[in-house]
């Protein structure tokens, strides 16, 4: 593609999330004032849902652009409270939590999204996603059981950063601790292809098409072979990113034929 | 034990149990800048290497002190040494 058309394409893809966010963001200011009112714990729950919805019609609005595939979109569903993990790639990952169909999901991040989404912190403030970065486990934890107790997942990214190579970075283990410790299911949620469309660090995005995949879920029935390890967290961790490494490998191999 | 055999265990461990590149395994490699370990997983790379060497890394606190590969190397040497 040529340069000055990439420019245009990205130029048009960011004014149209722009104006999206725009015209969603003070919805998420209203919730946020509700909360602050009225201290409502059901006004999270609402948060949540803004969140997702959020995500699902940017990325449905930009489908001339971005066509999001979604594979069995609906396996977090009915598992609740659970972890969805998700390996990370772009900024787009958080908007593609709207193409899995549980809605109250909430997202374990780094500070940069709520300095990067600036219209949405309140919003984002309001849902109680977690900010873990210079929060010790205990506090983390003690969070994410509030989100439990409320029936929503939370979703972990556990290479904690994005991937500036397209590989599948190392895997902290946060999530698999948690999940063996809470007795809650794992939904590996794989994300294929986001990397490529918007790259880590730029503004720049190429059209295309991104597959989310829902793979079955691990349930706690299973954690029992985990314990036995000498590592518990750590055996878990591996199946599952073994899990991604699958999916990720099949995946790239059907798209080179 | 040698020296060179207790380089090759931690390696092994950091590839195996961490995936990290064997190509930035080197002694100067910063363990949590370089390498991506963070606080949790220094947790879990005592316990790997502690059944990794089969003796017990007595003064943790001083393993989680540790910022390269090579401290860690010499540290595990000057344990392996004590334990001779």
């Amino acid at each position: 593609m040529p340069e000055i058309k990439k420019t245009l394409t990205s130029l048009a893809f960011f004014s149209v999330l722009l104006v999206w966010s725009c015209l969603l963001a003070p919805f998420g200011w209203l919730l946020f004032l509700l909360h602050k009112l009225t201290g409502l714990r059901r006004i999270r729950s609402w948060a949540r849902l803004a969140g997702w919805i959020y995500g699902r019609s940017s990325l449905t609005l930009l489908r001339p652009f971005l066509r999001v595939v979604s594979v069995h979109p609906d396996e977090a569903v009915g598992k609740t409270p659970c972890i969805i993990t998700a390996n990370h790639q772009s900024i787009l990952d958080l908007y593609l939590l709207g193409f899995q169909n549980l809605k109250q999901v909430c997202p374990i991040t780094k500070s940069w999204p709520f300095r990067l989404l600036l219209p949405f912190t309140p919003v984002m403030r309001t849902a109680g996603y977690i900010e873990a970065e210079g929060r010790s486990l205990e506090e983390i934890t003690a969070l994410c059981r509030e989100h439990m107790e409320e029936g929503a997942a939370l979703v972990f990214y556990p290479e904690g950063r994005r991937s500036r190579t397209g590989e599948l970075g190392m895997f902290h283990a946060g999530a698999f601790r948690l999940a063996l410790a809470e007795n809650l299911p794992i939904v590996p949620m794989v994300i294929k292809n986001s990397g490529s469309r918007i790259k880590p660090g730029t503004f720049r995005m190429t059209p295309g098409v991104i597959e989310i995949e829902m793979l079955p879920a691990i349930m706690p029935s299973a954690y029992d072979d985990f314990r036995k390890a000498p590592v518990p967290h750590r055996a878990l961790l591996k199946h599952v990113r073994a899990l991604y490494v699958d999916s990720l490998t099949a995946y790239a191999a059907r798209h080179v034929q | 034990m040698t020296y060179e055999t207790i380089v090759h265990t931690v390696n092994t461990a950091f590839a195996e149990e961490f995936e990290v590149a064997p190509e930035k395994l080197l002694p100067e490699a910063h363990i949590k800048n370089d390498l991506g370990l963070d606080s949790l997983d220094i947790v879990d790379m005592i316990i790997v290497l502690e059944q990794a060497f089969n003796f017990k890394l007595q003064d943790r606190s001083a393993v989680a002190n540790i910022t390269t590969l090579g401290e860690l190397y010499d540290f595990i040497s000057k344990l392996q040494d004590l334990h001779a």
